[in-house]
C-alpha cells in the first residue's frame, strides 16, 4: 500500500544495486535477529473497507455531540467555527515538518509568531512558546524552570486540576523538590494557610495555582499574588484562556509564568488528545523557556521573515543541558488556536466568555431551586461549578445518561476525596441552549 | 513582507457572529464577580471571516510540504500521509469524545487503542505498549522515569545513563530531565557503538544504555544482542529509541534483541502527519518486568469489554489523559491497511529507496563518512566542499531552489558537514532521480560558480534569513 513503484522498477533498482531480492537489502541484520515469517495476525482492509470499519468503531462510542453534555473538568465543548477544519486540512500545513528550513516554511512560522502574539495579548504576558503537549506538561515545564533557578519549595493549590497534578508528580519523580499542598477553604485557596507557608519558606518558594480552579471557582488572584510577592516567592498560574476575555489576565497580577490548556481554542475534545499546552512568561525567563519560540527577522534583501530563535536552549544543540527535551510539539493545534482567536476576535471571545458565564449561572440557579441540590460555596465561578447532590450521584448520572444527558463529572470518582462524595462538577458553554438546560432541570424534577 | 500580519487586518467593530442572541435573561457579570477580578482593558484583534481565511490560505502557500515533493529529512520519516486517515479520524464518534466519559460510553475508542497497542507489540516484540506519551521525546522521558522507578523500587542507586555520541539530542535531554546523568559512549570506525568504550563505562551505577537502531547513521547495530547481554550482566537495562523503526517492520523485532523498553514515533513510521511540528505520538513498549511501571491507566480487555486498569507501581501520567487519541486513529487505520506483511514491504522499499539513492549519489562523488551498509537512511559528509567555502547548509539551501526539501543537516554530530537523507518508501523512483539531478547540478555549480550556492536560496518566498538578528533582537510577538 502506498508504494509508488512498479514491480519492474523494483527489479531495476535491485539490479542496479547488484541484488537479487529485497531480502538481500537486510544482510546487515544478523540472521538470528530476523523475524521468521509468521501468519498474518492483522485482518487487512483496503481503503474501501477500512472506512466502513472505522465508521463502525466510531459508532461504538457515545459522543457528547449526540447528548446534552455538561462535561468539563479541563476539556470543554466550546463552539468550533467550520472554517478551522477547512484551513487546517490544507496539506501545506499538515504535511510539512517542523520548520527546519525557514525559507520554505514561512506559512508555519508566521502562524507560529501570530499564535505567540495572540496568546501574549490574551494573557498580557511578554513571551509565549510555540506550544507544548498539553496544559499539564506546560505546567510541569514551568515548574522545571523555577526548580532550575534553585527554588526547592513548590506550594501547590489543591484547586489545581488533578490531571495536571498527576503529570507534575510524575515529571518530578524522585527529584529534589518539595511539594506542599495548600488546602482550599470554601472551595478556594485557603489564604491564611498560604500566608503561613509563604512565611515559612520565605525567599525559597513559588506557588502554583489555578483560576478558575478545578472546581470552577475563581481565585482571588490579587491577594494571592500579593502574599507570594510579599515573601519574595514566584508565581505560576494555570488558567482557562476563554475566561481571560472577562477575567483579569495573569499579566495584570504579576504572574511570573502562566500556563493553560488551550483545547478550548478551537480543538475537539477528542478523548483528551491532541491538546494544546500554552506556556507564557515574563521577558526575563525567555532564555530559560522550553521548546520552540518564533521570532521576527529579515532576509538578505531586507524582506521580513520568521525563524525559530534561541535554538541554543534546545535539545538538538544543547543536549543534556537543554532547557527541555521537547522536540515535536503541537504545532497544528497551535495553528487551530491562532485561527480560532482570529475568527473570534475581541467581541467574539467576550461573547463566548459571557454566554458561558450567563448560561452556567442560569443552570446553577435552576438546579439550586430543586430540593435535591445544595451549594458548596458562595464564591464566584465562571463557566463551571461544583454542586452537592442529596441523591446518590451515580444514580443521578446514570439516570440522566439514559435520557441522553451527560450531567457532569462525579468529583469523588476523580479525586477519591471523601469530602467530595455526591458532588458534581457541571460545565455550561455557549453551546448549550435554554431548552437543553430546562429539559435537564425538568427531568431531574420528575425523577427525584 | 509576503503576507501582512493578521493584526494588520484588524479594524474596530469587525465581528463574526457565530451564536446569535443570548436565549436567557442577561445578568450583570459585576454583580457576581468582584470588580477587581475582572478584566479592565481587553485589546484584541477584530477581523472578518473572509480576511482570516484568505490570510491563512496565503500563508499556507509559503510552505513547502510533502504533498508537493520529496521531503528527505533524515530521522524524520516524511512519508506519504494517506488521505483516508484524515477522513476516518474526523468521524464524530472520535472527535466528540470527552476523556471523562465512562468506559461503557467509549468502548470503540478503547478497542481501537487496545488493538493499536497489540499491533505495536506484534511489530516490536515487546510485552505491553502504553500509548500515552504525546511525542517521541515524551516517550523517552516516560521510559527514563519507568527505569528510574524500577531501580528505586529495587533500592538500587543508579544515576548514569549511557548514550552513544551519534544519538539524537532528545536522548540526553530526556535523561537530564528525568534526573539522570548522561554519559557519552564513542562510536567505532564502522559507525557503531564502540564495545570497548561501552565496557569501560559499564558498572553498577549505570541504569541503562539508550540505543537507536538502526542508529542515526542508518546502520544496524549488529552487536545489539551482545550489548544487551553485557548490560544485563551489570543489572543495567537496554532502551531503544524506535524513531527509526521504518527500517525493519516485519523483519526484525527489537524485543528479540534484548531490548527492555523502547519508544515508537507514530508520526514517523506509521504515517501520521507531522503537522508542521506536531501533534505526534510516542508510545512506549516494555518487557513484562517493567510493564507495571508504565503510565496509568492501561487499557485491558475482558471478554468483549475494554476497561482502564491502574497499577500501583506505575510512574503515574505523562499526559493529561490517554495521549494523542486522534493520532492513534490514523496510525491504527494505516496499520489495518497494511498488516504485518504490508509493513514488511513498506520497510523493504524504504531500504531499497535509500540504498538506491545512496549509490546514485556515490556515483556522483558524494560519500558517507562511514562505509558500512545502511538501511532506511544514510548520512553523507559534505566536508570536501568546505575547501571552497561551501557548507552543508549552503547545499541544503540550494536544494530548496530546485524544489526539493533539504535533508537533515549537521546531525548526527559525529559526521562533519552531515547531510542525512531518508527518502522513505513512498517516493517514486522518478522523484529520487529528480533529487539526484538537483544534487548533480549543485555539485557542478560549486565548481562553476560557488557564489550561487553560497547565496542560496534564490527563488524561495524569502531569501536566507538573518538568524543572528532574530536572536539579538528577540521580537517574539507583534508590538
Ligand atoms: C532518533 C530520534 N529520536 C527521537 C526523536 C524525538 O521525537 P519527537 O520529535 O517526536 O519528540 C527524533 C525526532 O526528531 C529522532 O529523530
Amino acid at each position: 500500500m502506498f508504494i509508488p513503484h512498479s514491480e519492474e522498477e523494483i527489479k531495476e533498482m535491485l539490479s542496479y544495486l547488484g541484488l537479487k531480492s529485497l531480502d538481500e537489502l537486510f544482510l546487515s541484520i544478523p540472521d538470528d535477529l530476523k523475524t521468521k515469517s509468521e501468519e498474518e495476525k492483522i485482518k487487512v482492509l483496503k481503503e474501501l473497507d477500512v472506512r466502513k470499519e472505522l465508521k463502525k468503531i466510531s459508532c461504538e462510542n457515545k459522543p457528547i455531540s449526540s447528548y446534552i453534555s455538561f462535561l468539563g473538568g479541563g476539556i470543554y465543548d466550546h463552539y468550533i467555527p467550520a472554517c478551522i477544519d477547512q484551513i487546517v486540512l490544507r496539506s501545506e500545513y499538515y504535511t510539512a515538518y517542523t520548520p527546519y528550513q525557514p525559507e520554505v516554511s514561512q506559512g508555519t512560522l508566521q502562524a507560529m509568531f501570530e499564535f505567540q502574539s495572540l496568546i501574549c495579548d490574551l494573557f498580557k504576558m511578554d513571551v509565549s512558546t510555540a506550544s507544548h503537549y498539553d496544559g499539564a506538561t506546560a505546567l510541569a515545564e514551568a515548574i522545571y524552570i523555577l526548580k532550575k533557578r534553585g527554588y526547592k519549595n513548590c506550594l501547590i493549590s489543591s484547586g489545581l486540576s488533578p490531571f495536571c497534578w498527576e503529570v507534575v508528580k510524575t515529571y518530578f519523580l524522585g527529584q529534589d523538590i518539595n511539594f506542599i499542598k495548600i488546602p482550599l477553604k470554601q472551595f478556594v485557596l485557603d489564604i491564611d494557610y498560604l500566608e503561613k507557608k509563604a512565611k515559612e519558606f520565605e525567599n525559597d518558594f513559588f506557588l502554583v495555582f489555578q483560576t478558575p480552579n478545578f472546581f470552577g471557582f475563581i481565585e482571588d488572584s490579587n491577594t494571592i499574588s500579593q502574599i507570594v510577592k510579599k515573601y519574595n516567592g514566584k508565581l505560576i498560574v494555570s488558567c482557562d484562556p476563554i475566561s481571560l476575555a472577562i477575567l483579569k489576565p495573569p499579566g495584570d497580577y504579576d504572574a511570573d509564568l502562566a500556563t493553560a490548556e488551550g483545547q478550548s481554542l478551537g480543538l475537539y475534545p477528542s478523548l483528551g488528545g491532541p491538546l494544546l499546552g500554552i506556556l507564557t512568561s515574563k521577558k526575563e525567563y525567555i532564555r530559560e523557556l522550553p521548546g520552540r519560540i518564533c521570532g521576527k527577522t529579515i532576509d538578505k534583501e531586507g524582506k521580513v521573515g520568521y525563524v525559530t530563535v534561541l535554538q541554543t536552549r534546545e535539545q538538538h544543540i544543547r543536549r543534556e543541558k537543554a532547557t527541555s527535551n521537547i522536540c515535536t510539539n503541537q504545532q497544528l493545534c497551535a495553528l487551530r488556536a491562532a485561527i480560532y482567536l482570529s475568527l473570534m476576535g475581541k467581541e467574539g471571545l467576550k461573547k463566548v466568555a459571557n454566554f458561558s458565564f450567563q448560561k452556567s449561572h442560569y443552570l446553577y440557579e435552576n438546579l439550586l431551586s430543586l430540593p435535591i441540590f445544595e451549594k458548596v460555596s458562595d464564591k464566584p465561578f465562571f463557566k463551571e461549578f461544583t454542586i452537592k447532590s442529596k441523591v446518590p450521584i451515580k444514580e443521578l448520572i446514570n439516570k440522566c445518561e439514559k435520557e441522553r444527558i451527560y450531567a457532569g463529572i462525579d468529583l469523588y470518582e476523580i479525586t477519591k476525596d471523601e469530602s467530595l462524595k455526591d458532588t458534581l462538577l457541571i460545565c455550561v458553554t455557549e453551546k448549550r441552549k435554554k431548552e437543553e438546560m430546562d429539559y435537564f432541570v425538568e427531568f431531574l424534577k420528575r425523577s427525584f | 513582507m509576503l503576507e501582512k500580519l493578521i493584526k494588520e487586518y484588524s479594524k474596530k467593530g469587525k465581528f463574526n457572529d457565530y451564536f446569535g442572541d443570548l436565549d436567557i435573561p442577561e445578568k450583570k457579570i459585576e454583580s457576581n464577580i468582584p470588580e477587581n477580578l475582572l478584566r479592565k482593558d481587553f485589546e484584541f484583534i477584530e477581523v472578518s471571516e473572509i480576511e482570516v481565511i484568505r490570510h491563512f490560505i496565503r500563508l499556507s502557500a509559503l510552505n513547502y510540504h510533502l504533498d508537493k515533493g520529496i521531503y528527505p529529512l533524515g530521522s524524520c520519516t516524511m512519508k506519504h500521509n494517506p488521505k483516508v486517515n484524515e477522513e476516518v479520524s474526523s468521524y464524530e464518534g472520535f472527535l466528540y469524545l470527552h476523556p471523562l466519559q465512562k468506559e461503557e460510553d467509549i468502548q470503540g475508542a478503547l478497542k481501537l487503542m487496545y488493538e493499536l497497542s497489540q499491533f505495536l507489540k506484534e511489530i516490536s516484540g515487546m510485552d505491553y505498549v502504553s500509548l500515552q506519551p504525546p511525542a517521541g521525546a515524551s516517550g523517552e522521558l516516560t521510559a527514563m522515569l519507568v527505569i528510574k522507578k524500577y531501580f528505586i523500587d529495587k533500592k538500587e542507586d543508579r544515576k548514569i545513563v549511557l548514550i552513544p555520541d551519534s544519538a539524537h539530542g532528545t536522548n540526553p535531554a530526556s535523561v537530564a530531565m528525568a534526573g539522570f546523568i548522561a554519559q557519552t559512549i564513542k562510536s567505532n570506525s564502522e559507525g557503531m557503538i564502540d564495545l570497548e568504550d561501552l565496557k569501560k563505562n559499564l558498572n553498577e551505577k549505570v541504569a541503562c544504555l539508550m540505543i537507536t537502531n538502526p542508529n542515526t547513521l542508518g546502520i544496524f547495530e549488529r552487536n545489539i544482542k551482545g550489548i544487551a547481554e553485557e548490560l544485563h550482566k551489570y543489572g543495567a537495562l537496554l532502551y531503544l529509541d524506535g524513531a527509526n523503526l521504518n527500517a525493519y517492520c516485519g523483519i526484525h523485532k527489537p524485543g528479540d534483541a534484548g531490548v527492555d523498553i523502547m519508544h515508537f514515533n507514530l508520526h514517523k513510521t506509521f504515517s501520521t502527519p507531522h503537522g508542521g511540528g506536531g501533534p505526534g505520538a510516542g508510545p512506549v513498549g516494555a518487557k513484562n518486568f517493567l510493564v507495571p511501571y508504565l503510565p496509568n491507566p492501561k487499557i485491558e480487555k475482558n471478554g468483549e469489554r475494554y476497561y482502564f486498569k491502574y497499577d500501583k507501581e506505575s510512574i503515574g501520567k505523562t499526559a493529561s489523559f490517554y495521549g494523542n487519541f486522534n493520532v492513534f486513529v490514523k496510525a491504527y487505520t494505516y496499520i489495518r491497511m497494511h498488516g504485518i506483511k504490508g509493513l514488511k514491504k513498506m520497510s523493504q522499499i524504504a531500504v531499497l529507496n535509500a540504498s538506491y539513492l545512496r549509490k546514485r549519489l556515490e556515483e556522483l562523488g558524494f560519500y558517507c563518512e562511514y562505509k558500512t551498509p545502511t538501511l532506511h537512511e544514510f548520512v553523507l559528509t559534505l566536508k570536501d566542499f568546505k575547501k571552497v567555502d561551501v557548507k552543508a547548509l549552503d547545499i541544503a539551501k540550494r536544494l530548496l531552489d530546485y524544489h526539493c526539501h533539504a535533508p537533515t543537516v549537521y546531525f548526527p554530530l559525529i559526521v562533519p558537514e552531515a547531510f542525512m537523507i531518508e527518502p522513505t518508501e513512498t517516493e517514486p523512483k522518478e522523484e529520487l532521480e529528480r533529487f539526484v539531478s538537483a544534487m548533480k547540478r549543485i555539485k557542478e555549480e560549486i565548481k562553476e560558480n560557488p557564489e550561487i550556492v553560497k547565496n542560496a536560496p534564490h527563488n524561495t518566498p524569502v531569501r536566507r534569513l538573518d538568524e543572528g538578528k532574530a536572536g539579538r533582537e528577540l521580537v517574539v510577538k507583534w508590538g
